[in-house]
């Protein structure tokens, strides 16, 4: 795990050091530069004082003592005179004799593996040429530079300390928080405490907060939905209590087979119910799932038309597709087919023997247009938007629903994205549910052309 | 005796309809609140069977408007709810007892007879009266000491008879305990009935009160 103190740490540190190495750095050429002036103009001086001294005899070189105590000893100048015909007349230190060199003035001259400084002048009949070694100078610069690191090394430990501190102290409303959230149950979904809090994590806090929020909704979306659950499943499940109590109390084998015929109705109610309540758990619109994929929707039709033929036909119904016009939609091939199935399935309920149930699938523009129509009762202007609700029933009629059939259409277009709305069918009568979806760009390219 | 049942739900309404019937009691069935209204208002039952989740009117505002007329008849409400705030509504608002969904018929029938029993102002569960003994539970009859063969009709008669000893009830009121909505009834019907339990129990045990119906006297 990257902790922000020690990333912290190590950033202002480096920093820090890399700056302290920059500025001796920069100090060490702006010293090297200042010494060479200084010392330039040094030998220069040394030089001129040459002139008027009285100078000891050229055979007495070795005997050169006096004069050395007049140059600078960390210095370590080299003095040497020569007459105009190139007698050396003296050296201040016999053992380092420079060869002469024959430009007047300031330069710079490799010499036992060592750059000197040179500087030469003619005086009357005699050469004067004072040396020293560039190292010297160099050894001088880098000690002034050194100088300037060092309160930056000093400082780097106590700024660890400090900056260590203090981003702890910046930080630990973040640790609080991770505290409290840790304390918590997992049902615990209040708010977390907005004041007091620096900017940058604020935001966070914000964020956690409406997350925390949409979980608590959602949550309560699904208590509420077990607790209607439950209350519904009561009802199927006392008819079957009572109608099996009915089959056990039945005084002849005639009566104990119509009792049970009334049970196996009882029970395929209750079965359907527990049905299109897991269908509704599953198009929840915060399911998880794939992402949606081209459905072509004709095929859907004729795959439910064709599941329910057989139960339309019982009921003498005439089941059929009016009108297709091939349309893909984008959207989820299985929601779909529910969706469609509900309102076949419902149209099949509400429509008594003799009846007609009319699909229709058509291109309007950008539209995927579906229609179910029936010759049923109907649903009366008022209460087509009640029918929606979940465990809404309209009162009549002896075939009772689940109550959750058009809520699991709903659930499904608009998680399309689609509309869907109620209308009497032709001549007034029935019922004609019409929904709306987006249908795939393809197929209005292909209409174009 | 006669029972209003006011249930919205077609498969439980048959069967609490069927095995009441088959426990001798006579029971009509409506099935939303402003059908069960008008049949409150207009007949009398022994006791009313409410479901609360009624369409057109609520349950619990059927109770409240019947209560407000005056109507003491009891009541025993049939719910899915469960919550104690429900139930302690249903009972504040005038039910006399409260079944939660999903009940057994034995218990239904079983409160129902707590109901009638507590309504005529008996402890004991057994109808005892001049040597007459009826048990409502298992339809059981005796009288003087030996075994009473009843039909239902015959029982049923009996049983609305000493609900109120000492009361004169018409013909025509009989008949409407006797008989649900929509069965037939022989125009002598009663007067059958009455003759049969004369053979069996003596000519005075049930009096008939000239032009005005029968009765079964307090004292003899």
């Amino acid at each position: 795990m990257k902790s922000i103190r020690s990333r912290l740490l190590a950033w202002l540190l480096s920093s820090l050091l890399l700056a302290g190495l920059l500025a001796s750095a920069v100090t060490y050429f702006q010293a090297r530069e200042d010494v060479n002036g200084v010392f330039d103009f040094q030998l220069q001086q040394i030089a001129a004082s040459m002139k008027n001294r009285r100078l000891p005899q050229p055979a007495d070189l070795r005997d050169t003592r006096s004069l050395d105590e007049e140059g600078d000893e960390e210095g370590d100048w080299v003095v040497q005179i020569w007459r105009n015909d190139g007698t050396l007349i003296y050296g201040s230190q016999p053992g380092l004799l420079l060869p002469r060199y024959p430009e007047r003035g300031l330069s710079t001259r490799s010499w036992k593996d060592k750059d000197w400084r040179v500087y030469a002048t003619t005086w009357r009949d005699r050469t004067i040429q004072v040396a020293q070694p560039l190292n010297v100078r160099r050894e001088m610069a880098a000690a002034v530079a050194f100088r300037v690191l060092i309160p930056v090394l000093v400082l780097i430990p106590l700024l660890g300390v400090v900056i260590r501190i203090s981003v702890g102290r910046a930080l630990r409303p973040l640790d609080e928080i991770g505290a409290s959230l840790e304390r918590r149950g997992a049902a615990a979904l209040a708010p977390l405490p907005e004041r007091d809090l620096p900017g940058e994590v604020l935001p966070l806090v914000k964020a956690l907060n409406d997350l925390l929020r949409r979980l608590g909704e959602s949550m309560e979306m699904q208590r509420r939905f077990v607790a209607d659950a439950a209350h519904e499943l009561r009802t199927p499940l006392t008819a079957v209590q009572l109608q099996l109590q009915l089959v056990e109390r039945a005084n002849s084998a005639e009566e104990r087979e119509a009792e049970l015929v009334q049970l196996e109705r009882g029970v395929q109610r209750a079965i359907h119910l527990v049905r299109q309540l897991l269908t509704m758990a599953r198009v929840e619109p915060d399911a998880v799932r794939e992402p949606p994929e081209p459905v072509p929707l004709e095929e859907t039709i004729n795959a439910v038309i064709t599941e329910y033929a057989p139960i339309a036909a019982d009921k003498n119904i005439d089941l059929g597709l009016a009108r297709s016009e091939p349309v893909t939609v984008t959207g989820y091939p299985a929601d779909l087919r529910i969706m469609l199935s509900n309102l076949v399935d419902n149209a099949i309920r509400f429509t008594p023997s003799g009846g007609r149930i009319d699909l229709r699938l058509s291109l309007c523009g950008r539209d995927a247009v579906l229609e179910v129509e029936d010759t049923g009762a109907g649903i009366p202007p008022g209460d087509r938007n009640r029918v929606f609700d979940r465990f809404y029933r309209r009162h009549g009629g002896a075939t009772q629903g689940s109550g959750l059939g058009l809520a699991i259409v709903k659930c499904i277009v608009d998680r399309h994205g689609g509309r869907i709305s109620l209308d009497a069918g032709g001549e007034e009568r029935g019922l004609k549910v019409t929904v709306i979806l987006d249908s795939n760009p393809t197929d209005i390219t292909k209409e174009v052309r | 005796m006669r029972l209003l049942l006011i249930e919205d739900d077609p498969l439980i309404g048959e069967s609490i309809r069927k095995g009441l019937r088959k426990d001798g009691a006579t029971v009509d069935w409506v099935r939303d609140g402003d059908e069960a209204d008008t049949a409150l208002k207009t007949g009398t039952w022994s006791l009313v069977l409410l479901d609360l989740g009624l369409p057109e009117k609520s349950g619990l505002d059927v109770l409240r408007d019947l209560r407000r007329r005056g109507d003491t008849v009891p009541v025993l409400i049939l719910t899915a709810r469960d919550a104690v705030a429900d139930r302690v509504r249903g009972l504040d608002t005038g039910a006399d007892d409260y079944l939660v969904k999903p009940f057994d018929l034995d218990e239904l029938t079983a409160r129902i007879r707590a109901l009638l029993r507590r309504r005529a102002g008996r402890a004991q569960p057994l109808i005892v009266h001049r040597g007459l003994t009826l048990n409502p539970v298992t339809h059981e009859a005796a009288y003087e000491g030996k075994e009473l063969s009843l039909s239902a009709r015959e029982f049923g008669l009996l049983l609305t008879l000493l609900e109120t000893p000492g009361a004169v009830l018409s013909r025509a009121k009989l008949e409407e305990r006797l008989y649900g909505w929509g069965e037939e009834v022989e125009s002598n019907a009663v007067e059958v009935h009455i003759h049969n339990l004369r053979r069996k129990l003596g000519r005075d045990f049930i009096r008939t009160v000239r032009g005005v119906g029968y009765m079964i006297p307090k004292n003899p």
